[in-house]
């Protein structure tokens, strides 16, 4: 039986790469932090435009949608039970076709009146989702597999073809606002309420179902409802990616988000969130999102063929999930576990 | 109160009503099926406001059952719960029961190990959107509690999964305190507290009691119910046997209580015991640490040789069995096998197989049982390449090769195609043995093997146990049963706190004796 | 009263259904009847043949799907490798490299790939999505940039007749590729139902613990169920250069929906190894005869995926879902 003077059990003399393991679990964002400097480095070198007080609002306008869909994909994996949202792409579409093609034509398009339908209907279909997975128990991947067949289906019917749009408001949130990049906005909205978020209960009972819910199970936490929430969550954000991405292309086209799937997935891991849940947030995804979008960039500045790109993201992919899983595999629970 | 121990032949005693103002709670009549497993069979028990009420049984006997019933885990099949004088069918949630005053501590560590000590010990208690109480609020009580229980009260904003477990544990505690239950159920909390900190605990709990607050304490200790119990009820095999006051039993007698008659159990395998053991030993440990800290183990196990693992539940049994079949690591020491006329290490699984030494898993569904597949496919999988023609499986051959073992274990399955799931646990259980059996191995490592097996499919068990042994098989079995170890065993070896603390041969041990050495000090003679 | 009788009756469905896929027959027939009766040219020999021919596509694609499910995976690289096989093969060809050569190539390539991702899947425990979405990606990104997404190569005539509708076979009215989709069908159902292979990817789909307790090597499982998969992707890939004649970038895209649907609509279960390739390949049939329905009736594409998201959740609905929580305390 091991004394309670001894109350951390980290020694003095404990290894530099479990230290480092340790630093990454409480600074989940770090790496991805690191990465993105170096990255808005490299495409400086390249591309000394790149950094350009004209050219920023225009990128960060064409990063808001990337940064979005990784933070609206964060709720449902945070919350774990091998949660995933993967019709978040499929209803930044819908919220953009949506939009341009049912709001604005039909004197709907005031940003007072299409931003609470929109966040209203994406939250719907994450709470649809949510009961799915919490109440009808579905396994996630499938339940957010078929409402992805379901949306991209919807959205299909919506605008076969991609349809423009006159000028409007949301192409100021592409560009800038009064001289403040649009982006600020959107992402940065939701960047400031995530950090009142933290503070709230609900974030975390949110942790606390995602690391073991078993545990919260046991303590009195109401494990449906917070998971229902989640997905919800993640519904509005992806809605709110939705208009971000109306800012960029000025038109309703579903050609578009299919490509979000695997970027917003390759932005969570990088930015640290654990794919088992519990561990995690906003920050690390937005960060994330910013890396994904920085290889993009970096990569056609050098003139690289744009399939190339593709490659990237895949690898970028892998590797950090695959980085992230050993990272998991040094805590002290999971070796007592493995016993 | 009573002098002379009461018969028990029926069902559940009588309980002293005294007062009906002083109970706050009562468990009428409750009884909880699994499946075919009857884990309550109409339980009764009272709890009365301003005690430390202790609940004592072997294993199987319900208690665990009983705890997660009134936590709000699971649901009785009949009975009444009545809570301050309210009659409830059942306790939704945990939710609920919280709600209702009755707040558990779970024989399982439950912590959220990447959540602060904090957040731990606040868990559950905020709403959906609101929080319980201000963070600094919550900080300085958490604090308090952890201080009434900890020498060092640890960093509150470190992840709970780095810190020990006696840490964790008491984190579990606070969890409960800070709720302020009027009911604290408390289910072998102490297990992995060290001395200090169980101590502060009895004190919290005196405490507790003197402001009105009630009790459940289950602990395997008789030195900590004899310290705080101011009742004590035995269950057994799913009733509640008696409930007596302080100091009016003696260990012994709660044993007894415990254990029910002496009968006699009919000895198997005493005949030839001289003649099946073997002189050539064939797997040993040498200094065999199963936890940091406990006593080395030296064991030496004989072809032809029957060896029992006895003891209350997580003692420390279980990860030796499984040290011995290379599936866990011992914290010291080594195991070595002579199956092959050399000295093998044993480090590793394949090392086992390597060796002929096979492991029959505990939990039948998570670690044996295939479910989708038929009973013919979970007999044959780990020597299915003994009925291989160019790659292709015959299963005329499997079918042969089975029918041997069904006759040998009389097993029930009138399908060989069908579904196993259409099987009764017991021949479920037949044919995972027979399964192992057909590898031939030179030693049989059994981790509770008739866990929820009926007493007809136990013996046709027993019977090939012991047809094994007599061709020079060893055998090592872990039981949480004590009635098989006396039946079967040539030596039993109890495990207490990770060591071995009592070894019986054939034909010394009575059923008594056995369980007061799972219990400890004060209950042996 | 009437729960009295349904509950019963659901049950006994569900027994049989479990052991063969009766719904799934119901099913098939029904859909074929419907369009039969509602469509002109439905039931004509021309008509099934292109059915026929369709399905074999899907149920190819699908049948290392199938495989990948039962143990429990799913494998999103499956329309990135169609496309990658379906380009290298126009563009091998249109370089007149033998045909053997390019099947060899373009095989072991894909062999290689799934084999990656079994392992880093199984290896590192990551989810089997995540993986082959990140695979896939780079397989397809590196096939186009290595053709440059415009191929005008060629296919030989024989193989552009193999994949004909209306070509046959000995003189009986099968199109060829039907005959290749029926002999792996039959070579499917004896490795997994009669070869140790079969009973242990079976075993490790069942309960993977178990399975590696009772000496099952479940790593080489995953490796090679998803080498697996990947190969019949490229199978799919090279076959659609024929019947389309030259590569395009996004030919595998639907398949994507579709290979995971015709396994889920056979009434294979997502979870515990419970299923088999006749059941895809019902599932396949179901498929194509449902959207040649939808399709004569003008039901647009996007009311197809829209019916076939909601079907997925009927059928899953059924069968497939998790342990509640009070269960794992």
């Amino acid at each position: 039986m091991t004394s309670a003077s001894s109350v951390s059990i980290v020694p003095p003399g404990v290894s530099v790469r479990a230290w480092l393991a340790s630093a990454a679990r409480e600074y989940t964002f770090v790496f991805s932090l690191v990465l993105t400097i170096a990255l808005v480095i490299a495409n400086t070198v390249v591309l000394p435009s790149f950094a350009s007080w004209s050219q920023i609002p225009g990128e960060l306008g064409t990063l808001a949608p990337f940064a979005l869909a990784a933070m609206a994909s964060t709720p449902a994996i945070l919350v774990g039970g091998g949660g995933i949202d993967l019709s978040i792409a499929p209803l930044m579409g819908l919220s953009n076709v949506v939009l341009v093609i049912a709001l604005l034509p039909h004197g709907l398009g005031n940003p007072a009146i299409a931003v609470p339908l929109l966040l209203l209907l994406g939250g719907l279909i994450g709470a649809i989702n949510g009961v799915l997975v919490a109440v009808l128990r579905y396994p996630p991947v499938i339940a957010t597999l078929a409402v992805y067949f379901v949306l991209g289906g919807i959205d299909l019917r919506l605008a076969p073809n991609p349809v423009n749009s006159y000028p409007h408001w949301t192409a100021e949130l592409a560009t800038s606002l009064w001289h403040v990049p649009g982006t600020v906005l959107t992402v940065g909205v939701v960047l400031l309420c995530w950090f009142f978020f933290r503070r709230t209960a609900y974030y975390g009972s949110l942790l606390a179902v995602g690391d073991d819910d078993v545990a919260a199970f046991s303590a009195g936490v109401d494990v449906a409802a917070v998971r229902i929430l989640a997905y919800a969550l993640g519904g509005v954000l992806a809605a709110v990616g939705g208009i971000a991405l109306t800012g960029t292309i000025q038109s309703a086209d579903i050609t578009v988000w299919p490509s979000f799937v695997l970027i917003a997935l390759a932005a969570v891991a990088l930015g640290g969130t654990a794919l088992g849940g519990g561990r995690g947030g906003f920050l690390g995804s937005a960060l994330g999102a910013t890396a994904v979008y920085l290889i993009q960039t970096l990569l056609a500045a050098l003139g690289v063929d744009v399939f190339y790109v593709q490659v990237a993201f895949g690898a970028v992919l892998l590797v950090a999930v695959v980085a992230g899983s050993q990272l998991g595999r040094t805590s002290p629970m999971w070796r007592e576990a493995r016993g | 109160m009573t002098e002379s121990l009461p018969s028990v032949a029926s069902d559940s005693a009588p309980v002293a009503r005294r007062g009906e103002a002083d109970v706050v709670l009562r468990v009428e009549e409750v009884t909880k099926r699994f499946g075919s497993t009857e884990a309550l069979r109409k339980c009764s028990f009272e709890l009365r406001k301003g005690e430390v009420h202790a609940i004592l049984g072997e294993n199987g006997s319900g208690k665990s059952t009983l705890v997660k019933i009134l936590a709000g885990v699971h649901r009785p099949d009949s009975g009444v719960i009545n809570l301050w004088g309210v009659d409830r069918h059942r306790i939704a949630s945990p939710q609920a029961a919280i709600d209702a005053g009755i707040v558990t501590v779970f024989q399982e560590v439950l912590v959220a190990g990447q959540r602060t000590v904090a957040d731990n010990v606040w868990l559950g208690s905020d709403g959906l959107l609101r929080k319980a109480a201000p963070d600094s609020r919550k900080r300085a009580r958490a604090r308090e509690v952890l201080a009434e229980l900890l020498d060092e009260v640890p960093d509150l904003d470190q992840p709970v999964g780095t810190l020990p477990l006696s840490v964790r544990q008491a984190c579990c505690i606070g969890r409960a305190l800070v709720r302020e239950p009027k009911i604290l159920v408390l289910d072998e909390s102490t297990s992995a507290l060290d001395v200090a900190t169980r101590d502060s605990l009895f004190e919290i709990l005196a405490r507790l009691k003197a402001t009105g607050g009630s009790v459940i304490f289950i602990s395997h200790r008789m030195d900590e119910i004899e310290e705080i119990g101011d009742r004590v009820t035995v269950l057994r095999s799913g009733v509640s046997i008696d409930t007596l006051d302080r100091g009016t039993a003696t260990a012994r007698e709660l044993v007894e209580l415990m254990t029910g008659q002496e009968q006699l159990v009919p000895e198997r395998g005493a005949e030839d015991a001289a003649s099946r053991i073997r002189s050539e030993v064939v797997l040993r440990t040498r200094g065999v640490r199963v936890r940091p800290g406990a006593a080395p183990i030296d064991l030496e196990v004989r072809a032809g040789e029957l060896v029992g693992l006895a003891g209350l539940e997580g003692q420390g049994q279980d990860r030796f069995l499984r040290i011995l079949g290379g599936l866990a690591a011992p914290d010291d020491g080594a195991v070595v096998c002579s199956t092959g006329g050399r000295d093998a290490a044993i480090q590793s699984a394949k090392d086992a197989v390597r060796n002929r030494i096979v492991y029959v898993p505990r939990d039948r569904r998570t670690e044996s049982i295939f479910e989708s597949r038929s009973v013919l496919d979970n007999f044959a999988l780990p020597t299915q390449g003994r009925d291989e023609t160019l790659g292709v499986i015959v299963t005329r051959r499997t079918n042969r090769r089975f029918r041997h073992y069904v006759d040998r274990l009389r097993i029930v399955a009138p399908r060989h195609r069908g579904l196993i799931t259409t099987l009764s646990g017991g021949n479920q259980q037949k044919v995972v043995t027979a399964r192992w059996l057909a590898a031939n191995p030179a030693v049989l490592l059994l981790n509770d093997p008739t866990r929820g097996v009926d007493l007809g499919a136990k013996r046709d068990i027993y019977d090939v146990l012991l047809e094994v042994a007599k061709a020079g098989v060893a055998v090592v079995m872990l039981s949480t049963e004590v009635d098989e170890h006396l039946e079967l065993m040539d030596r039993i070896l109890v495990f207490r706190e990770g060591e071995i603390t009592a070894e019986s041969r054939r034909g010394e041990a009575t059923r008594r004796g056995l369980v007061a050495s799972f219990f400890g000090s004060g209950a042996d003679e | 009263m009437i729960a009295d009788y349904t509950r019963p009756l659901i049950a006994r469905t569900q027994e049989t259904q479990r052991r063969f896929p009766l719904l799934q027959i119901v099913a098939l027939i029904a859909l074929f009847l419907w369009g039969t009766l509602s469509l002109p040219a439905f039931a004509q020999r021309s008509s099934i043949d292109s059915m026929l021919v369709l399905a074999s596509f899907l149920g190819i694609a699908a049948a290392g799907q199938t495989v990948v499910i039962l143990i429990g995976g799913i494998d999103l690289s499956v329309p990135s490798i169609i496309t990658g096989g379906n380009l290298m093969t126009t563009l091998l060809g249109g370089k007149h490299w033998s045909f053997g050569a390019i099947v060899a190539v373009i095989l072991g390539t894909a062999a290689l790939v799934g084999a990656v991702n079994g392992y880093l899947a199984h290896h590192h425990g990551v989810p089997a999505l995540i993986i082959t979405l990140g695979s896939g990606s780079v397989v397809v990104g590196s096939v186009l940039a290595g053709t440059h997404a415009s191929v005008y190569g060629s296919v030989p005539g024989w193989f552009t007749r193999f994949v004909s509708p209306a070509s046959t076979v000995a003189g009986l009215h099968v199109p060829q590729v039907v005959v290749l989709w029926i002999v792996l069908t039959l070579v499917i159902g004896v490795v997994l139902h009669l070869t140790g292979i079969g009973r242990r990817l079976y075993a490790t789909g069942a309960n993977e613990r178990a399975a590696q307790l009772a000496l099952v090597r479940t790593e080489l499982v995953w490796v090679g169920a998803f080498a697996t998969s990947a190969v019949f992707s490229a199978i799919t890939g090279i076959l659609l250069g024929a019947w389309s004649g030259t590569g395009e970038q996004s030919i595998g895209d639907p398949y994507l929906f579709l290979s995971i649907a015709a396994v889920i609509v056979g009434g294979t279960s997502l979870i515990g190894a419970r299923g088999d390739y006749w059941r895809t390949v019902l599932g396949s049939l179901i498929l194509i005869v449902l959207t040649t329905n939808l399709v004569g009736h003008s039901y647009s594409e996007a009311t197809q995926q829209i019916v076939l998201g909601l079907i997925i959740l009927a059928v899953v609905g059924t069968y497939g879902r998790d342990r509640a929580l009070r269960d794992r305390i």
